[in-house]
């Protein structure tokens, strides 16, 4: 493990003398994650006799919010569901919506989403890299203190934070809750010199980037050696590196599955006395997220993405859960590349208004892009006149839970000579390693344990 | 003068409304210059029992919430809702017209009886505690939050626009959505977004709430000249928990 | 002037030598619409438009737009302007004769400097219109064709545009056109007359059962109709009508304090007064319903903007009812309603039907100044308005050079005295860092500037005065003044004016005064109480009346006795009721106090000041005792922005407040509905 891993001033140190026998961690409501989520680890006398990974974020149904919607109105519920990846939901749920009405769309159409897609990808990665895990890697609580001990490097973060927003703001009119993907349609269409300045821009970033990279790249001994054997599951289409479109592809699968068969690939299931959907396919757990896909399609990365993935030795580590991020660091890379390029294509074939007539009949169908998290799914079934009749949405952080449990349970006998405020940062940072949008899992429950004794009531 | 503290909590929501925060990038550093914000989970681990500003984004789903935002009413000097969700409750709040048992049913089937899978209906902040002030919006608009805070800071009032959303369309040069046939909820929706979605080709769907004195039966009397119903007008104001 | 023809061809190419010398603001498709908009590529210029979105007055009066800058320690400055000169191209005739009427507007009383300096840089390019829009009325208000108010005018005659310029600036377009230009023949500029006259027929989708210059009659005889009511049970209250009319000139101010809470900039946006708070004062009154300011709207076109300028402040463009969602906005409609139901409106004027004797009515044709007595009950008669003879007699062209300091921005002044005087009323003395005396007199106001927080007006509470320094008295009620209250000795704050009318005391030499003051009504007649005791011997007795609601709201205790005291001088005040502090005076409203004035009427001026439910009372008791309304002065106050009677917020009915008033005589009022409600 790396010198990084130091106490933080103020916190607890109970048990510095490596002492094994009984210990108690608890963190209630991780920080730097989005959405609501605790640890549980209880240590008696030298074995570890609960670790767990709960979720108590309020479950909000909105499978059940949608039934009975006009199929005009499933986007703009369905993005609510969360608020950094809303556009990889908006894709989802238009694409699911399409599917099931006989929908199709154009090609500009088609290019315009991918370009969106690829803002938002970018967007969250950034985000998730600079300000919740590089307090980490600097033993920082916060950018807030980052920002005065490291000011390039927030500022390199700030700067291509504040152009993915943009990029996502020209092309959707809005990051968060995006407004011009709408089912059939693109209800706005950039400007060919909004573009043009965009792509301008992209291609001067790479240079932030790279800097961004280098400092990253710098800080990477700081995460913990730890690797678990794990299936991987994400969207394959046999010749890119996958984001917006494919089949549903496993490491443990030769053959991917068609997106219409998705509940094959996740059998979720209500968790005892945890707190979530879990969900499994051929093993008892599987990851999705960056380094899935790394693991899936790395191979197709773009030229800048696979010089990154080197550079941050992401190959030799591709099983190290911590290492997701590095995965997302890699990515932004091939983003770099992929989306001056799209870009270009967009306008060689001119934007032209559209303005198609869309018209609902009985259906179903499923709709699934690689959120920043991981493979997300929609599906939808309509009646004639369009109104929803139900939906069942599979979110990449519900499928992410059942394995942080798991490697939570190898992790902690691994770790628990430590101190207490070590452990605590190292399971932390597992959490965040996997980017998990907590409020994104709509089927998370309530986190009264039946039948446990609480937390408290364990204690030495 | 002594910079005001401020903590940001969240309950049952996106945290989308956060986001705009991180959103305002390097201005987001300009104003941690004039507040001291000293607990976000979201974005820091740092905690601090001690503030003068609370912002809250999300609703109140559960008994527990509503204890933890007893608690922090009682800590805040001033608490300022932000975003749908916990101003009005938001999209949230769609399934408070639903029968609950069919609701746990649909999402969860057999499972749905389960203890841990009660929960109540949807409650905006204000239904709990007393509230200072509304940033609305889903999500809030980042140029909005700062003007507040700023107003805030230097111990004025700040004050929301009492118009509809059309006054920004108007002067956004838009053409109208109800030329293209569609039900837009601008009329009485309340200004301060800048009229961003019928600035991208779509109608507004009223997630800043009504405003001051929204004219609802006008609303009502003019859908059938373009060829709508109220049904239709009225699922589309339930939306956002108008 | 210049007439030539040339080809339609020619114009595309024309328009690129031109854009090549100056920025162009043209009509291009937007969506299926129209819009101006900078002109990027020749070929998207659309001559044969049928209205645009939004008029061309946007770019004289923007959406928004910067009124000045400040910092602390470096004060308030004029925005830096890099406006350049550009050519405004496809004008339709009633957007000219639009323009020319908010020519007048801006530049009659204090000249605004931000849209005199965009009129003198631009070079307007009319076009008559080709394809009628679905709600054009042009033709009924004599605006389809105009010969005047443009730099150059380009008509379409079959494959040809004739284009006849007026000015030199139109000259020098001409010039552009290089070679490609012929003479047009007489039967050219026939077919051109004959356009003129297809137009003139045919711009009138709607068809206005009356003259237009007939409209301020009819309006007098309609402010009590149903109609307003009727109406506007179904509006929205959205202001669409009046951000798409080229003729609606109000606008808000805002204050915009940057992150670093030292420097900021204040901006003004386009309002509209159909919207909610366009008539709210601080503190949450509300001075216009929803069916009053749908009234208002119409009211200003044909009532109070005729009296004032002598146009009917419409252009028949149509913009409002196509952009009213519920379908009310119509003018003509509701104007051919008003007809049916008051015919006697078209009936030859013999004398004035309007109620209420002390209204002015312009002596045709001449056009009627700004006066006072704007009533909507006024039965102005315009003469018939041909377009070219109303650009000739009302619009100001704006001068070439024109040095007018920035009527916008505020002067500092130190706080060099404060006091706290009642729980929510505090005393404070100014002085402008300039030195030299504000130059007020009694009964006028200032705009005060917090900055960073915004501006509102205070009236001024010292009479006139060769000294540098100036009194306020100013009731925590808003941002500004809770702002205001946190300042100390040495702090400086901005001021703009002295504004408004004032108590004509010099006027009043040989009567007896009376003052009437109702709780903080006192302000501002202390001003005129101290002028009339600083010429004490021009004057009879002074007699002060002052009701106040609690005896801990007393202001100015230490000067009432002193004026106590002096000969002459005899003050009574009572409470409402007797809380808050001891009292042994008289209990009862202000009204009480009258009949111990003993007033003798027809040698008493009367200066009556305080909340607005105080008036109704006193005057009707006044005038019961024999006092005429010219002789009774009352100080009115409404919402403010701009004080310099351009952003609107203050009009009562169509009077400004900051303008016209505060000051006003209860006759000019009386016939006012909304002044005394």
């Amino acid at each position: 493990m790396s010198q990084l891993i130091e106490t933080r001033p103020g916190e607890d140190d109970r048990g510095a003398a490596s002492d094994a026998k009984s210990k108690h961690v608890e963190v209630h409501h991780v920080t730097r994650v989005e959405g609501h989520g605790s640890v549980v680890l209880d240590v008696d006398n030298g074995t570890v006799s609960r670790i767990a990974w709960q979720v108590p974020e309020a479950p909000r149904f909105f499978e059940a919010m949608v039934v009975g919607k006009d199929w005009q109105d499933i986007q703009t519920i369905v993005s609510r569901i969360c608020g950094i990846c809303s556009i990889s939901h908006s894709l989802a749920c238009i694409k699911g919506v399409e599917a099931a009405l006989g929908l199709e769309v154009s090609e500009q159409t088609d290019r315009l989403r991918r370009l969106a897609h690829m803002s938002e990808l970018m967007q969250s990665h950034v985000l998730h890299i600079g300000y919740l895990v590089a307090p980490d890697l600097l033993g920082q609580p916060s950018v807030v203190p980052v920002a005065k001990s490291h000011p390039e490097l927030v500022g390199l973060v700030v700067s291509l934070h504040r152009l993915a927003n943009r990029w996502s703001d020209l092309v959707t009119g809005r990051t968060t809750h995006p407004i011009a993907l709408q089912p059939g349609r693109m209800t706005h269409l950039p400007s060919a010199a909004e573009l043009i300045a965009l792509q301008h821009d992209l291609e001067t970033a790479r240079k932030s980037y790279w800097r961004l990279v280098e400092a990253v790249g710098g800080l990477l001994g700081g995460l913990p050696d730890f690797e678990r054997p794990t299936e991987y599951v994400g969207l394959v289409d046999g010749f890119g590196y996958a984001f917006y479109d494919g089949r549903i592809g496993s490491s443990d699968a030769q053959v991917p599955l068609p997106l219409d068969h998705f509940e094959q690939a996740c059998n979720e299931y209500v968790a005892q006395d945890s707190t979530a959907k879990w969900t499994r396919w051929h093993r008892d757990a599987y990851a999705v997220g960056a380094r899935a896909r790394y693991n899936l399609n790395g191979q197709h990365l773009s030229p800048l993405g696979r010089q990154v993935a080197q550079a941050a030795g992401l190959e030799a580590h591709k099983h190290n859960p911590y290492y997701n991020t590095v995965a997302q660091l890699a990515e932004l890379g091939h983003i770099m590349d992929r989306g001056p390029e799209l870009i270009d294509e967009i306008l060689a074939a001119g934007l032209s208004p559209e303005r198609p007539k869309l018209e609902p009949h009985a259906g179903e169908g499923v709709g699934a892009v690689e959120a920043p998290r991981g493979i997300l799914f929609h599906r939808y079934a309509f009646d004639a006149k369009g109104r929803c009749e139900k939906a069942n949405l599979v979110i990449p952080t519900n499928q992410n839970h059942a394995n942080i449990q798991k490697d939570m349970e190898a992790l902690a006998p691994t770790i628990i000579d430590r101190p207490e405020s070590e452990i605590t940062l190292l399971l932390e940072m597992l959490v965040r390693a996997y980017d998990p949008c907590v409020s994104c899992s709509t089927h998370f429950l309530d986190v009264h344990f039946v039948g446990a004794k609480a937390p408290s009531e364990e204690r030495d | 003068m002594k910079k005001p503290r401020v903590a940001i909590f969240d309950f049952a929501g996106c945290e989308g409304c956060q986001l705009q925060i991180v959103n305002l990038e390097e201005e987001l550093l300009s104003l941690i210059e004039i507040v001291d914000v000293v607990e976000w989970r979201e974005g820091m681990s740092e905690k601090n029992p001690k503030f003068d500003i609370a912002l809250i984004e999300g609703s109140i789903t559960r008994p527990e919430d509503e204890e933890r935002l007893r608690d922090i009413r009682a800590r805040a000097k001033v608490l300022v809702t932000i975003g749908a969700c916990a101003g009005t409750g938001g999209v949230n709040k769609l399934r408070n017209h639903m029968d609950q048992k069919v609701v746990g049913r649909t999402v969860y089937g057999a499972d749905a009886d389960k203890s841990f899978l009660q929960v109540g209906t949807v409650r905006a902040i204000d239904e709990v505690v007393p509230v200072d002030l509304q940033i609305p919006g889903c999500p809030i608009d980042g140029r909005e939050f700062t003007r507040v805070v700023r107003t805030l800071v230097l111990g004025g009032e700040p004050h929301l626009p009492e118009h509809p959303v059309c006054v920004e369309c108007k002067r956004a040069n838009n053409v109208c959505r109800y030329e293209y046939g569609e039900v837009c909820l601008g009329p009485i929706t309340r200004a301060g977004c800048g009229a961003r979605c019928p600035s991208f080709g779509m109608w507004c769907f009223g997630c800043r709430g009504k405003v001051t004195d929204p004219n609802v039966d006008a609303a009502h009397t003019v859908m059938a000249s373009y060829g709508k119903t109220v049904e239709e007008l009225e699922q589309r104001l339930a939306l956002f928990g108008s | 002037m210049r007439v030539v023809k040339v080809e339609e061809s020619e114009i595309a190419s024309w328009t690129r030598t031109l854009r090549q010398r100056q920025r162009i603001v043209a009509v291009q498709e937007k969506d299926g619409h129209f819009v101006f908009d900078d002109l990027k590529s020749a070929e998207d210029l659309r001559l044969d438009h049928d209205v645009t979105l939004q008029p061309p007055l946007r770019f004289f009066l923007p959406e928004k737009e910067q009124l000045l800058s400040f910092s602390r320690g470096g004060g308030y400055r004029a925005p830096e302007s890099d406006d350049k000169p550009f050519v405004l191209l496809g004008v339709h005739p009633y957007d000219v004769a639009a323009i020319a009427q908010m020519d007048a507007v801006f530049s009659s009383g204090v000249e605004d400097p931000h849209y005199m300096l965009r009129r003198q840089l631009a070079t307007i390019v009319a076009c008559d219109v080709e394809t009628p829009s679905k709600n054009v009325f042009a033709g009924c208000m004599g605006t389809a064709v105009v010969r005047d108010g443009y730099d150059l005018l380009l008509t379409r005659v079959g494959r040809h545009y004739i284009a006849e310029s007026l000015t030199a600036k139109g000259d020098a377009l001409i010039a552009l056109f290089g070679e490609a230009v012929e003479e047009p023949t007489p039967w050219d500029l026939q077919r051109r007359e004959a356009v003129w006259q297809r137009n003139r027929q045919g711009l009138r989708q709607h068809e206005l059962d009356c003259p237009p210059e007939m409209l301020p009659r009819l309006m007098a005889l309609s402010y009590d109709d149903k109609i307003w009511q009727e109406k506007s049970q179904t509006c929205f209250s959205c202001g669409s009508c009046n951000l798409v009319c080229p003729t609606c000139y109000c606008f808000d101010v805002e204050e915009d304090v940057d992150l670093d809470l030292g420097s900021g900039q204040r901006v003004r946006l386009c309002d509209g007064c159909l919207l909610e708070e366009f008539a709210k004062v601080a503190g949450g009154h509300q001075f216009r319903s929803r069916s009053e300011r749908y009234r208002h709207r119409f009211y200003r076109k044909a009532s109070y903007m005729p009296q004032r300028f002598g146009f009917v402040a419409c252009v028949g463009c149509g913009r409002c009812i196509d952009a009213c969602v519920p379908g009310i906005a119509n003018p003509v409609e509701v104007y051919n309603l008003l007809l049916e139901r008051h015919p006697e409106a078209l009936e030859p004027a013999t004398a004035p039907v309007a109620v209420g004797a002390a209204v002015a009515t312009a002596p045709a044709p001449a056009v009627a100044t700004a006066s006072r007595m704007v009533s909507p009950t006024a039965a102005v008669t315009l003469e018939p308005l041909a377009a070219e003879q109303l650009l000739r007699q009302g619009a100001a062209r704006p001068t070439d050079e024109f040095a007018v300091t920035d009527p916008y921005v505020p002067e500092q002044a130190t706080i060099v005295e404060k006091k706290r005087v009642t729980q929510l009323e505090t005393y404070y003395k100014l002085r402008l860092e300039s030195g030299r005396k504000l130059g007020h007199k009694s009964g006028q106001f200032v705009q005060i500037s917090l900055m960073g927080i915004g501006e509102a007006p205070i009236s001024i509470s010292s009479g006139p005065t060769e000294a540098p320094t100036f009194e306020m008295v100013v009731r925590r009620v808003g941002n500004v003044t809770e702002a205001l209250e946190a300042m100390n000795p040495g702090d400086t704050v901005g001021v703009r004016g002295p504004y408004g009318t004032a108590f004509p005391i010099s006027d009043l030499t040989g009567k007896n005064i009376l003052v009437v003051a109702g709780g903080i009504g006192l302000v501002p007649v202390r001003s005129a109480i101290q002028e009339v005791l600083s010429h004490a011997a021009d004057f009879g007795r002074l007699t002060i009346a002052y009701g106040m609601r609690e005896p801990r709201e007393r202001l100015f205790g230490d000067e009432i006795a002193k004026w106590q005291k002096l000969p002459g001088v005899q003050v009574l005040e009572s409470v409402d009721r007797v809380e808050g502090g001891p009292w042994h005076g008289q209990v009862g409203p202000v009204t009480t106090l009258l009949p111990l004035c003993g007033i003798v009427p027809s040698r008493t001026a009367a200066l009556v000041c305080g909340p607005p439910v105080m008036y109704r009372y006193v005057l009707a008791d006044l005038i019961s005792m024999g006092m005429k309304p010219e002789d009774i002065y009352v100080s009115l106050e409404r919402r403010m922005k701009c004080g310099i009677g351009k952003c609107g917020h203050c009009q009562i009915n169509g009077v400004y407040v900051c303008q016209d008033g505060p000051v006003f005589t209860y006759a000019q009022v009386k016939d006012l509905p909304e002044a005394l409600s």
